[in-house]
């Protein structure tokens, strides 16, 4: 499938979609409870971790008990063209070398079999939802009790190190700095992840809505406005950013799947802290803190604005010196900064600023507890 | 004892431990008084790093020169104080004085970071006319002086950077201690109400605990720089890490423990790895028949296990960890 429409694409939709989904699942944490997640792209790398290094071997392993005759031929013939010495389907599927060479073989298989398709899928869906809650949990439990500054810095430096240090540099677990081929699922990927992508951010962003105005969701805010004075009421201040953390990271971790799905070769640090957690930041800064439509208006005008620059820049500057030309490809950055600390100090409640929580009507409560 | 590194490494790992000292001191005066945790801080002290590539690039192309160990650390440390200064009153005062929250005010350090980071990734390749959006550095380490000493051979650089955060020490220690400026800064930290009731002009010693902080910040990027493999602007994303660590090992909000965090975390990353890695490579492995591994690339998940330590067992750092109830114990052990 291929989409083009003036200066927009399909991947660029797609990239739109994940980013709706990171935001509002940030929007959980900064905007509702207050915890400054400065470690998204750990939870997004989560959910491509789940489709590339996780769910090639998964696929591969499929492959092989259902269709034994076919990759064991597949494993012969890689080990006389490469000259390596793979044991079986799995092992191969899962190194740099030949991971580039099997994938396509085994998207074949599942493409054959849509029953498998289906079961691989639904297993990777929980995979990425596990790997996401646990690396929440781990990431998060030292300074849960601590003032923010603690868990802001403890999410950085997990995030930096446990992808830019840990996934880089470790080959057998993600093919290293290149990273594995992820599974696809559907011949045409980028269809399927603009479908998965545009389901899962309307349910999220159902979700969201539906957990702001929650009992839940008073407690969050409560914890963001207030902790001590809502340890006093006997909210667990500890156990709701806890809980708040382990979700959202799930949902941030969705948002890794459907990117890694339109790019199943997206390389390890794709996943750094300027574009998964840093431009997340910035839309829901734009948008508006805890209001979810706030979250949807910021990355839809931050996205096009972005479009607009990475596309027009480099056309204005192509008649000058090589110098402004170079300056072209580091200004959309540096414009995003920029408009992050603009709106900080000219608009801080973002362009939809907060609305009270909806309660049910009085009339309607005093009704029914009669 | 074969297992122990050599001299060279050992001097690696000092000079690597003093510049993280340096830089971690710097982020705890700006968190102190301002209450700030400064995401950029490690960038500032990138701009040391850059400067000391233009002098390489420029001035002293023709060789090592023991010249740029003073004009180097001084260019950074106005450099990269004024730019604090700059980031200080131009963005970070106006933000905080509109009632930005904590949250608010470190993400707009985020933002700073990635705007400075592109600045001077510009900057370095178009003054260096690499016409290439690629952030190629320069790999400085050869212009650094080689002594030959004690049967080892050295970068000059390796004992220039603990002189230089020893004297810068002693330097702050005795600003802080003898002048009136150092006096109404340390009245400042402990409260800043009363200070401003005496008197005390708080907004002033703001911006220069700021100048401090990026200039402290300057000097160990500039002369840390010549040990990186390939100077880059890019770098400061994973030090940031290290000196963040550094900080919250010293308690956060103590300048001088702040020194000793960094320097532990040095410490921890460059010889504790190395000591590490020798032990399991050349002792366990062999002797057990594990498959050896290099452990050289993942040194800094040592910071972030004794940040994660810290955290759990002593949230106030070291600083709040009661010395001389321990120091009792042993005495009246003995």
């Amino acid at each position: 499938m291929n989409i083009e429409f003036w200066i927009f694409s399909d991947t660029w939709l797609i990239l739109v979609l994940s980013y709706f989904i990171v935001t509002l699942s940030l929007n959980l944490e900064a905007g509702y409870t207050g915890i400054p997640n400065f470690g998204k792209a750990l939870f997004v790398f989560m959910g491509a971790w789940a489709a590339q290094g996780i769910g090639i071997r998964l696929a591969a392993l499929f492959m092989q008990h259902y269709d034994p005759k076919d990759s064991s031929l597949l494993v012969e013939r890689l080990n006389s063209m490469l000259g390596q010495n793979y044991h079986s389907l799995v092992e191969a599927a899962g190194s740099t070398e030949a991971n580039r060479i099997v994938a396509p073989h085994i998207y074949d298989f599942l493409f054959a079999h849509p029953a498998l398709d289906i079961t691989l899928f639904i297993v990777i869906l929980l995979v990425t939802l596990g790997l996401a809650a646990a690396m929440g949990l781990i990431a998060s439990y030292a300074a849960l009790r601590l003032r923010e500054e603690y868990l802001a810095i403890l999410l950085l430096s997990f995030s930096e190190l446990v992808v830019m240090v840990i996934f880089n540099q470790t080959d057998s677990l993600n093919g290293g700095p290149k990273g594995l081929w992820a599974v696809e699922f559907y011949p045409d990927n980028r269809l399927f992840a603009l479908i998965l992508g545009a389901v899962i951010s309307l349910l999220v962003f159902i979700y969201a809505e539906r957990l702001g105005n929650s009992p839940m969701g008073r407690t969050m805010r409560a914890v963001r406005d207030d902790e001590v004075a809502a340890g006093v009421f006997g909210r667990d201040v500890a156990m709701t950013r806890l809980k708040v953390i382990m979700i959202s990271s799930m949902i941030a971790a969705l948002a890794g799947l459907v990117y890694i799905e339109a790019k199943p070769s997206a390389q390890t640090l794709t996943f750094n802290r300027v574009i998964w957690t840093f431009f997340p930041w910035a839309f829901l800064i734009l948008g508006g803190m805890a209001n979810n439509k706030g979250a949807i208006v910021g990355v839809l005008v931050f996205m096009v604005l972005k479009r607009f620059v990475e596309f027009y820049v480099p056309q204005m500057a192509a008649g000058h010196s090589a110098a402004i030309q170079m300056l072209a490809a580091y200004l959309s950055n540096i414009i995003v900064g920029l408009l992050i600390l603009l709106v900080l100090y000219f608009r801080p409640q973002g362009v939809l600023p907060e609305k009270p929580s909806k309660t049910m009507d009085l009339d309607v409560v005093l009704e029914e507890t009669k | 004892m074969g297992f122990l590194p050599n001299g060279t490494f050992v001097m690696a790992s000092i000079a690597y431990a003093s510049a993280l000292g340096l830089l971690s001191m710097g982020l705890s005066l700006t968190f102190v008084t301002t209450r700030i945790a400064n995401f950029a801080h490690a960038t500032i002290g990138m701009i040391g790093a850059f400067v000391l590539t233009l002098l390489v690039d420029r001035v002293y192309y023709t060789g090592p020169s023991y010249q740029i160990f003073i004009t180097a650390p001084v260019l950074s440390f106005l450099l990269a104080g004024a730019f604090a200064v700059f980031m200080y009153i131009v963005i970070m005062k106006p933000l905080a004085d509109r009632g930005n929250g904590v949250t608010e005010l470190m993400i707009a350090t985020f933002a700073v970071d990635i705007i400075l980071i592109n600045i001077l990734s510009y900057l370095l390749n178009a003054i260096r006319g690499v016409h290439i959006p690629k952030l190629i550095g320069l790999n400085v380490s050869s212009w650094d002086a080689r002594i030959h000493c004690c049967g080892v051979i050295l970068q000059a650089s390796y004992i220039v950077l603990p002189i230089a955060a020893i004297l810068l020490t002693l330097a702050f220690h005795f600003f802080l201690t003898k002048t009136k400026f150092g006096v109404a800064m340390r009245a400042t930290i402990e409260n800043p109400d009363l200070a401003e009731v005496m008197g005390v002009n708080t907004n002033m010693v703001y911006t220069v605990s700021w100048f401090i902080s990026g200039g402290l910040a300057g000097v160990a990027g500039s002369l840390l720089a010549f040990s990186l493999k390939d100077t880059s602007p890019n770098d400061s994303a994973l030090i940031i890490v290290s000196v963040f660590a550094g900080s919250i090992v010293g308690g956060l909000s103590h300048v001088y423990w702040g020194l000793i965090g960094g320097f532990i975390v040095g410490l921890m990353e460059k010889l504790g790895t190395g000591l590490l890695d020798n032990f399991y490579n050349q002792l366990l492995a062999p002797a057990l028949g594990w498959t050896s591994f290099s452990m050289i690339n993942y040194e800094k998940l040592m910071s972030l296990g004794l940040v994660v330590v810290i955290l759990l067992f002593a949230p106030e750092g070291l600083a709040g960890v009661d010395w001389g109830k321990y120091l009792r114990k042993i005495k009246r052990r003995w």
